[in-house]
């Protein structure tokens, strides 16, 4: 019950157009905003780990600039807080 | 960009971003003109998707609710697309170079004076239908479902004209046209926004479009001038069309080799990244594959049980007619041919309809097109899944509760 609550908090914190809370929020706010804006992040919510570490070198691609500890962080919080549902909150479904 | 564009573009700017934030509030529509019941995929690239409910009201979609997407911020140097208006400039021009013994150039008010012709296509996303690959596993990108598409008529002079008429003499090498328009990225190391396409199909199908439905093509659509090469995905129709290179390879630009391209062998969700992309196992979004969407009824229509006139479009990439559409309303045990009661050419929509009688309760309703080479939609779609998630064209279903 108590997960289905966070589940649900954190699912309609997303749609709202916010990232969720974590380590690493504030970096990829930095550095993922320069050309576009989170919602194009939020859009991709519950893609593979593989697939945000597609992602941030694609972004290296049209001129993200990162070091790579900073890429570290921005991949460890997108899969852990916009990875697919399962694996980001443990095995419910929020819908 | 002077000093009072600057201001104009950093209001809009701050406008955008504070309605993006409201919660669950409708997001303002960030071309102006544009309907406000559209689906705001991306503010800051003004990418919006038509909701179905709209798209299957017209034949011919309206200016208003045809999709958009961009791939660079509306503001700055690219603010001069953010409109629903014309873009009315008789000395824009449209540079030829590359392999050819002699460049040339075209203007705006040169090309109107010429023989044109009008044709009407699908113009569609890469990535429409990307929402149905999540089945399977979830892309990145724009999820969009079936709005990312318009049928729209397009006037304008037939790239083989424009190079006679500039006697650029291509040299036997060409083999792509590399297309580039004035969009550019923000950041000083971002790749352009360039597209090749085959020279020898180019040179058959494209024209230099000066109008959309009738009047000049709208800023945000592309004019005063855009590359249409019917029967192409939309990402190849290159908008603000600038220069037109004939090359022998094509361009290294990151959207030709790293994006907008599927892989040309099925493969598994983790099995091939986007980055390993070579022209040997990929090929980029060219000719759209055969398709079929169901129009009415949808998921959110109230359908009473009995006899039910099920319609849709078909469509493919023009190369051959779409020859037959079946629907079918047990889960595709059996298939009812559907009459094509309209078309607009090879590269528009084609308006099917088929009389179904329905009983109560649950049903699912499918449709599948198949052209005269024998292609058609797969049964499950994302059979084709890819790791963009492109050209999804699975048999269109739609679950329904019969009243
Ligand atoms: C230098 C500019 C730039 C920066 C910085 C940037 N992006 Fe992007 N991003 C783009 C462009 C350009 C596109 C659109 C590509 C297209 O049009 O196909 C895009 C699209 C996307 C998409 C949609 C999927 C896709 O592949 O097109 C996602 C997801 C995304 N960006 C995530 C991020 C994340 C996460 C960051 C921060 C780590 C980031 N971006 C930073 C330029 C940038």
């Amino acid at each position: 019950m108590g997960a289905a609550v966070l589940i649900l908090f954190l699912f309609s914190a997303v749609s709202a157009g916010e990232l969720p809370q974590g380590k690493g929020k504030c970096l990829v706010e930095r550095k993922c905003q320069a050309c576009h804006g989170l919602k194009n992040l939020i859009e991709s919510k519950g893609i593979s780990r593989k697939e945000w570490e597609d992602v941030v070198e694609e972004m290296k691609d049209y001129g993200l600039e990162v070091t790579e500890k900073e890429e570290k962080e921005i991949v460890d919080y997108l899969s852990k807080y916009l990875g697919p549902e399962k694996e980001r909150a443990g095995s419910s479904n929020p819908r | 960009m002077d000093r009072r564009d600057f201001l104009k573009a950093s209001l809009f700017y701050a406008a955008l971003f504070t309605f993006g934030r409201g919660p669950a509030r409708a997001e303002a529509v960030p071309i102006p003109g544009k309907d406000p019941r559209m689906i705001v995929h991306s503010p800051r690239f003004a990418v919006m998707e038509t909701p179905l409910e709209l798209l299957r009201k017209y034949e011919i979609t309206p200016k208003e609710i045809l999709f958009t997407r961009n791939h660079f911020p509306i503001v700055g140097p690219n603010s001069f697309m953010a409109t629903l208006s014309p873009i009315i400039d008789d000395s824009w021009s449209v540079r030829v170079t590359g392999l050819v013994e002699r460049p040339g150039k075209i203007t705006v008010g040169e090309l109107k004076k010429m023989d044109m012709v009008e044709i009407t296509c699908v113009l569609q996303c890469s990535g429409n239908g990307r929402a149905f690959y999540a089945k399977k596993a979830k892309t990145p990108g724009t999820q969009w479902k079936y709005g990312g598409m318009g049928n729209v008529r397009w006037k304008g002079v037939r790239l083989s004209d424009v190079l006679d008429y500039l006697s650029v003499k291509p040299s036997r090498f060409v083999r792509f046209i590399t297309a580039d328009g004035k969009d550019r990225p923000l950041i000083r190391r971002g790749p352009d926004f360039v597209h090749s396409v085959p020279f020898h199909d180019a040179v058959r199908r494209a024209i230099l479009a000066v109008e959309m439905n009738g009047e000049p093509i709208p800023a945000v659509h592309g004019g005063p001038v855009r590359l249409v090469i019917p029967g192409y995905y939309g990402t190849m129709n290159i908008k603000w069309l600038t220069e037109i290179c004939l090359t022998h390879v094509e361009t290294p630009s990151k959207f030709q080799q790293k994006a907008y391209r599927v892989p040309l062998f099925p493969v598994k969700p983790g099995e091939l990244s986007p980055r390993q992309f070579t022209p040997k196992n990929s090929r980029p979004n060219w000719r759209m594959r055969t398709k079929s969407v169901i129009f009415f009824p949808r998921e959110f229509d109230r359908v009473k049980s009995g006899n039910v006139k099920v319609r849709g479009v078909a469509f493919n990439d023009g190369t051959v007619p779409i020859r037959e559409v079946y629907v079918s309303a047990d889960r595709g045990n059996s298939w009812l041919r559907a009459k094509i009661v309209k078309d607009y050419g090879p590269y528009g929509w084609y308006f099917w309809e088929a009389d179904l009688r329905l009983r109560k309760g649950k049903v699912e309703l499918l449709s599948r097109a198949i052209d005269d080479w024998g292609r058609g939609q797969p049964l499950d779609g994302t059979s084709r899944w890819n790791p963009k998630g492109y050209e999804w064209n699975g048999v269109d279903r739609v679950e329904l509760e019969v009243v």
